[in-house]
């Protein structure tokens, strides 16, 4: 992945569950080594490392399983130990749409056949913090558990807030988590919305900051990131990846989707998470930016970034979504990962498939192709429908 | 009297991945409604349900055997029980009725009252 990441390489695909559909919808960022074929987990392919008892199989999603993986990854690279896992000052953030396809599977059961037909763990699957119920349950959770819902912004929502927990003196470490199915039953709403890329070539789209961009392309999956009490992390000699070192977050205020054209919701969550950082516009190197490949989007997000850090050419800019997709709820998260490795690894991810920037983009440091630059601080935005906007804030750690 | 396709499919379908004595044992039971049939029928739906690992331990159970403490089930794993059971034998289970229920004998004499006409 990190590799992947580094040379620009896409996870983008023409998606098998997508060829045959009526929509012209076709690309997303496919989550490999999985099989959901029917509804039924235990019927499920998947990866050998993944093993799951039949009581943990019984109320999974996809998206829960991708956290599984995730999680089991994050507790081996952040070396916590099982007691450390399963401790009251231990927490969990979570945020994911839930599952829609089983949803739609368990209430066909209950419409066509009675209530009393569904299989009981329906309910359990079929809501939108499954993810949380299931996380806490397997790996023995006892600090905060809870899930975050605000659209796009869900998961950095949950870093932001965990990131308050902690300084609060309320939790010591807190696994920030985002997961999505990648379902076509989670894609093909928004291509009813008309907010989805239709081309086939994934060298094409998504292709955020480009003239000729026409919609985002839906990715799935999860991401877990461990948030630790920097004294606690030290104390006990954990590998640091970065710092948090602030956030920010401020609505719109403005429509149900569309996004301010002014960036306005988006500038003052950026100056907010500078403020709480200590921090002043020249001093950050890299925006990961939201950028889902929208007309209205970027070009909001540009404007909210000309309106804190001028036309300067810097900080540089890109869209990691141009090589993954749009995560949803798990973007926030999975960006917030690509950012720290930027910071930990020294090198600025491109901004892919631009042919043609957006002439709006002018005089801001959007890059289309690697430069030699090493970041100490990042910015990662995140904007949701209904216009929540989030900006995390991280810096090297040295 | 022998059970018509329908039937017979929508047995294959709650018990499915039990064992063929299990569906063997549901089969007979719908054409014959012979108690006999619902030991082996509650056997199999709990077979399927619990953790391979204390599968040795329902091989030996006994009435009083308890199906959270000894068998392993969890709250989900037993409402999935109940459905099926309720499925392959036709009862009902009242919801004050399951809180009764806390071992193998339980299940079993329960099962079979409901099968009283």
């Amino acid at each position: 992945m990190l590799e992947s990441l580094r040379e620009g390489r896409t996870g983008v695909a023409v998606d098998p569950q997508l060829a045959d559909s009526k929509s012209l919808v076709k690309l997303s960022g496919t989550v490999k080594g999985y099989t959901f074929g029917d509804p039924d987990p235990q019927d499920w392919i998947l990866p050998p490392s993944l093993k799951l008892s039949r009581s943990e199989l019984r109320a999974t999603t996809p998206n829960t399983l991708f956290a599984y993986a995730a999680m089991q990854e994050a507790i081996t690279a952040a070396q916590l130990p099982p007691d450390l896992v399963s401790h009251p000052e231990t927490g969990l953030h979570c945020a994911s749409a839930g599952s829609a396809w089983l949803t739609h599977v368990n209430l066909s059961v209950i419409l066509e056949r009675g209530a009393s037909r569904c299989s009981p763990p329906a309910v359990i699957a079929g809501m939108p913090n499954s993810l949380h119920l299931n996380l806490v349950a397997r790996f023995r959770l006892k600090g905060v558990s809870l899930a975050f819902s605000s659209a796009c912004a869900s998961s950095s929502h949950a870093l932001g807030h965990a990131l308050d927990q902690i300084r609060m003196g309320r939790q010591k470490i807190i696994f920030v988590v985002g997961a999505e199915d990648c379902h076509s039953y989670n894609i093909l709403p928004f291509a009813s919305l008309r907010a989805l890329s239709l081309q086939t070539d994934p060298s094409l789209a998504p292709r955020a900051f480009d003239r000729n961009r026409d919609g985002f392309v839906i990715t799935g999956g999860s991401t877990v990131l461990v948030l630790e009490e920097l004294d606690h992390a030290l104390a006990r000699n954990a590998p640091i990846e970065a710092e948090v070192i602030g956030w920010g977050q401020a609505s719109d205020g403005y429509d149900i989707v569309a996004p301010d054209p002014t960036g306005q919701g988006l500038s003052r969550a950026m100056n907010l998470a500078l403020d709480d950082a200590g921090i002043v516009p020249d001093d950050v190197d890299y925006i990961n930016a939201h950028a889902t490949a929208t007309p209205a989007g970027d070009v909001a997000e540009i404007e909210a970034v000309a309106r804190v850090f001028g036309r300067t050419g810097r900080p540089l800019i890109s869209s990691t979504k141009s090589l993954t997709g749009h995560g949803l709820s798990l973007a926030g998260a999975m960006e917030a990962g690509f950012s720290v490795l930027s910071l930990k690894e020294g090198f600025v991810p491109v901004s892919a498939n631009i042919t043609d920037l957006d002439p709006a983009a002018e005089g801001l440091g959007v890059i289309d192709r690697p430069v030699d630059l090493r970041p100490r601080i990042a910015l990662s935005n995140s904007s949701g429908f209904g216009g929540a906007n989030v900006t995390l804030a991280f810096r090297k750690w040295e | 009297m022998a059970i018509s396709d329908q039937r017979a499919q929508e047995l294959k379908s709650s018990l499915k991945r039990c064992s063929s004595d299990t569906i063997e044992a549901a089969f007979h039971f719908n054409e014959t409604r012979d108690p006999a049939d619902v030991s082996r029928i509650v056997h199999g739906i709990l077979a399927r349900e619990m953790e391979e690992d204390k599968l040795p331990i329902l091989e030996k159970a006994v009435p009083n055997t308890l199906l959270i403490d000894d068998l392993g089930l969890d709250s989900l794993a037993l409402t999935e029980v109940v459905m099926s059971a309720e499925d392959v034998l036709g009862i009902q289970i009242e919801n004050n009725e399951l809180k009764t229920i806390r071992t193998l004998g339980d299940l079993e004499q329960f099962a079979q009252s409901k099968l009283k006409p």
